[in-house]
């Protein structure tokens, strides 16, 4: 075969968009880098809170309590929906002669169920944070015994604590 | 190869080629010298070697992580008591974890809190009992107060009815049609007990939580052992109405001589139990610095220790296993007539070697596969002749070397010993490919062979290997692989290879292939399209996204090349005007998403969304990135390496050795390091798209009656490198956005830096050595 020279004609060009390839590379790490070191809160976002953002185990605790899926006892400990209760709520339509009878444990199917509380329901049993709330709410319950009374459950930095009525 | 073309036979060929070979020899020895370097300065590790208990009969000791050096174990993990007659018997005491038991003679480690049913045997589950009243490999019956329950190891069924399926979907269906068809071994699943229903694998019992125990159907028959609730309080009673009676959580074995035991993650063998209980260590074990006093244990438990091997191995019979594997293919060399046949026998034995190495277990030298792999990378960055190949061997070298040591300083800078295996199993597989390449290139295929190849059955046959690996991957894999695989990677090859033959024949029509309507085009558009909808829906099946992200930045590097061989000039300028819009489009639509999480339109990763947006919100789901951006900080722009040997607080992110080794490079080698590795990427980048173009180019000015084997060779080769290097561009760009928070996590390793033996060896370096094989045929074509 006859050498084809055309090929080799243009290594000049090649490597100029080569060197403009890699500096342009270099050129946006160094960018991000440099934020990254210039500023240590330099985050998305974050550098424009004025007020400490709210944490999102706060907000699924919250929220599942509002919703029915952290409950108070008598006693003031924290009952958690169990993790197949999308399952119960389905069987209750669909097939209720094969749900467990139930005896004196709280029954969980009063609740409306729609899609707002199964992705509550899936954070709280299924997530990381999910997981910390229901750590916090076991180290709530060793150390709570007696009712509440006029106080009630709030989430308080880190964990649960009891705080008194806003009324 | 053309004798007259030959580089040495020109003037000033030879000058030139010995001083091209003088800057490979340099940049092959930087690795070495990088590895050297990282042993020099690695602490001065201890690890153990064996752990001797002396107890007298009758007594017992409570062990964990601190007497056992076990990684990852609790406090109080096990107990362990000497019997009066002798015996030692081991007990798990911590409510989340497992110790795992491997008997004498027996292949698979099993939970020690674990318990055959057996005809007539009764438990309490909670306040519930049950009765076996049969029980052998394919059927099991329980008795309740009120039911009768039978389990054929994939249905529950009550008083002879079935009960309903617990998710009905497809996966459950084809278990239901695999059980109908009597294939049972194949759709198996566990019995969960607890919880608030009854259905096909779910025995739900009043008061207990769903999945506090489990009927797990093995070889031995159905055995009880505690499922994944996790509970402090005793649930599950064993052996009930009987002297034996005890809970299933504090279920005990008696050790024998051999026994394997997992505690954590650490695994031990039993040497001895008389007079002693004597532990080898065999792997994943807690260090300690050699000048740092040891801590104070149980006084019962003495330690032997022994440095890192770094050369010899513990074990002599795993150095002769080695050599056996090696020395097959070296023997075949002896007695073949051919005249290379030697170089194809080395490269042979050493690629065996560094499988051993891969197989073999954790009391190799740790060394052996890195000094197995550095002289391959040496050797092709000798061999090839043509420039641009010797400039991608380079970059592969440097980069592979850097990803080689980072891993290294990994596992020698860990204080647990588990780490090492990343970085050797890596270097192991990358020893492999590169050896068995090299074989593959002493042996050459002759022209009559490769004019017999047919390139459309052979693409055909890549792409379905790939979609059955998949479908095994869907049925029986999950998210993290099948059978040790990750088999989207080799879809990634399939998917560049389908996609270039797609173009080689756009590009070059054959006869007979005809383009005059949109619908002829669609026809031989059609194995990619059906190979992206297959690879598209096992990832969505798998909820694997991460690799989605890859594809759609791949798709639109081919959209361009595949709108820039269009024949018609209007239609290629429109198409890529609207392409270049749509890539501006996305790019804002992404820094709006940023802004404004809350817009993103779909249910699945939108917590992924709203974490890139605002980590400090989540403080659990942002865990990675904040730790990740914590550690570059730590890093600054000159790396804690030089001065801290250890790796220190670095171990605590989360995918260190994979998705986030790109965050442990800029800690431990600086930000101005990465700056350099990411330089050589782009350069790997840019190499592998100029060869590209040089060989379409030239396929393009080819005269087919002249050339008619690089025609399709060649013109596919040269597409695959294209679409290859669009895939590499793009994993680099993922892994350094999750890496530096410029994209949401995704869960991709950095090629050539993160431990990906799959990513490796089925993507990434046949991408290069496609790559390297058409260059040198191009350039001996063209000299």
């Amino acid at each position: 075969m006859e050498p084809i020279l055309k090929l080799n004609y243009g290594v000049a060009r090649p490597m100029w968009l080569l060197t403009l390839g890699i500096v342009l590379s270099v050129g946006l790490l160094y960018g991000r880098l440099a934020a990254i070191h210039a500023r240590p809160a330099t985050l998305p976002m974050s550098s424009l809170a004025t007020v400490p953002p709210r944490r999102e185990d706060a907000d699924l605790f919250e929220q599942a309590l509002s919703a029915g899926l952290l409950r108070q006892d008598a006693d003031g400990r924290i009952a958690i929906a169990p993790a197949d209760l999308p399952l119960r709520q389905s069987y209750q339509r669909e097939h209720p002669e094969w749900l467990t009878p139930r005896h004196a444990e709280p029954d969980w199917l009063d609740r409306p169920w729609d899609d707002a509380s199964r992705r509550l329901h899936r954070a709280l049993h299924f997530s990381l944070a999910g997981r910390y709330v229901r750590q916090q709410i076991a180290i709530f319950n060793a150390q709570h015994s007696g009712p509440l009374g006029n106080r009630q459950l709030r989430w308080v930095g880190t964990g649960v604590r009891e705080v008194e009525r806003d009324d | 190869m053309t004798e007259s073309g030959s580089p040495a036979a020109k003037p000033g060929g030879r000058s030139q080629r010995y001083s091209s070979l003088r800057r490979r020899w340099w940049i092959g020895w930087l690795p070495m010298l990088g590895m050297v370097w990282t042993v020099y300065h690695a602490p001065a590790w201890l690890e153990p070697h064996l752990l001797r208990v002396a107890l007298d009969p009758g007594q017992s000791i409570v062990l964990g992580y601190e007497a056992l050096w076990a990684v990852q174990a609790d406090r109080d993990h096990v107990l362990l008591r000497r019997e009066s007659e002798g015996g030692w018997r081991l007990t798990n005491l911590s409510p989340g974890k497992q110790v795992l038991w491997q008997p004498a003679g027996e292949t698979g480690y099993r939970p020690i809190r674990q318990w055959l049913l057996r005809p007539d045997a009764m438990f309490t589950v909670g306040t519930t009992s049950f009765t076996v009243r049969t029980a052998n490999a394919n059927r099991l019956t329980l008795q309740s107060d009120r039911h009768l329950w039978e389990y054929d190891g994939v249905h529950l069924q009550r008083d002879g009815q079935p009960t309903p399926e617990c998710y009905p979907g497809w996966r459950n269906r084809l278990r239901s049609d695999l059980a109908a068809l009597g294939l049972n071994q194949l759709a198996q699943r566990p019995l969960r007990l607890g919880g608030g229903v009854y259905c096909a694998d779910r025995l739900g019992i009043a008061g207990v939580a769903i999945d506090t125990a489990a009927v797990m159907p093995t070889r031995a028959g159905f055995v009880l052992q505690p499922g994944g609730a996790g509970s402090d309080a005793p649930l599950v009673m064993t052996a009930t109405g009987t002297q034996e009676a005890e809970s299933l959580e504090r279920r005990s074995i008696l050790l024998s001589i051999d026994d394997r035991l997992i505690v954590g993650r650490t695994r031990y063998r039993v040497t001895q139990t008389a007079p002693h209980l004597e532990l080898a260590v065999l792997a994943r074990v807690q260090r300690r610095l050699a000048d740092a006093a040891p801590p104070i244990t149980a006084s019962v438990v003495s330690v032997q220790w022994r440095p890192i091997p770094w050369l010899w191995p513990v074990d002599s019979s795993d150095g002769w296993r080695l050599l056996s594997l090696a020395l097959t293919p070296l023997l075949l060399g002896l007695v073949c007539p051919r005249r290379n046949c030697w170089k194809i026998a080395i490269a042979l034995a050493l690629a065996g070697a560094c499988l051993a190495i891969y197989r073999g277990g954790p009391g190799l030298p740790v060394l052996w596969p890195y000094l197995l792999t550095w002289p391959v990378l040496g050797l092709w960055l000798a061999t090839v002749r043509s420039p641009w190949s010797a400039r991608l061997l380079a970059a592969l070298t440097l980069l592979l070397g850097s990803g080689l040591i980072t891993l290294l300083q990994l596992g020698v800078g860990a204080g647990e010993s588990g780490w090492l295996r990343y970085g050797g199993d890596n270097a192991a597989l990358a020893g492999l490919f590169g050896w068995l390449a090299w074989a593959a290139w002493a042996i050459r295929p002759g022209q009559r062979l490769k004019d017999r190849l047919n390139l459309h059955w052979g693409v055909r046959l890549l792409g379905g290997a790939a979609v059955l690996l998949l479908a095994g991957q869907i049925l029986w894999g999950d998210e993290r692989g099948w059978i040790g695989l990750q088999p989207f990677e080799l879809t990634k090859l399939a998917l560049i290879m389908t996609v270039a033959h797609t173009l080689t024949r756009r590009a070059r029509p054959e006869p007979g292939d005809d383009y005059g309507s949109w619908l002829n085009g669609l026809r031989y558009l059609g194995p990619a399209v059906l190979l992206i909808a297959v690879g598209g829906f096992a990832l969505l099946f798998l909820r694997d996204f991460s690799p989605l992200a890859l594809l759609l930045l791949w798709a639109l590097a081919m959209g361009w090349v595949w709108l820039a061989v269009q024949p018609h000039p209007p239609l290629r300028r429109t198409g890529q005007v609207a392409l270049l819009g749509l890539v501006v489009a996305l790019a804002i639509g992404l820094n709006g998403l940023q802004k404004h999480p809350e817009n993103f339109p779909l249910n699945f990763q939108a917590d992924r969304i709203r974490v890139w947006a605002a980590p400090d919100r989540y403080p659990h789901a942002g865990y990675q990135l904040r730790r990740a951006l914590e550690a570059i900080r730590a890093g600054g722009w000159w790396g804690t390496v030089w001065t801290e040997a250890a790796n220190g607080r670095v171990m605590g992110l989360p995918a260190l050795e994979n998705d986030f080794t790109p965050a442990f490079f800029l800690n431990r080698y600086g930000s101005l390091a990465g700056l350099v590795l990411a330089g050589i990427q782009a350069a790997l980048i840019g190499v592998l798209l100029l060869i590209a173009g040089r060989v379409v180019e030239r396929n393009e000015n080819a005269d087919p009656l002249a050339a008619p084997g690089f025609i399709g060779l060649a013109g596919l080769t040269g597409w695959a490198v294209y679409g290859g290097a669009a895939l590499l561009g793009a994993h680099f760009l993922v892994s350094w956005g999750t890496n530096l928070g410029f994209l949401p996590v995704m869960g991709q390793p950095m090629p050539l830096l993160s431990a990906a033996g799959s990513h490796l060896t089925l993507f990434v370096l046949p991408v290069i050595a496609l790559a390297v094989a058409v260059e040198e045929q191009n350039y001996d074509d063209s000299h």
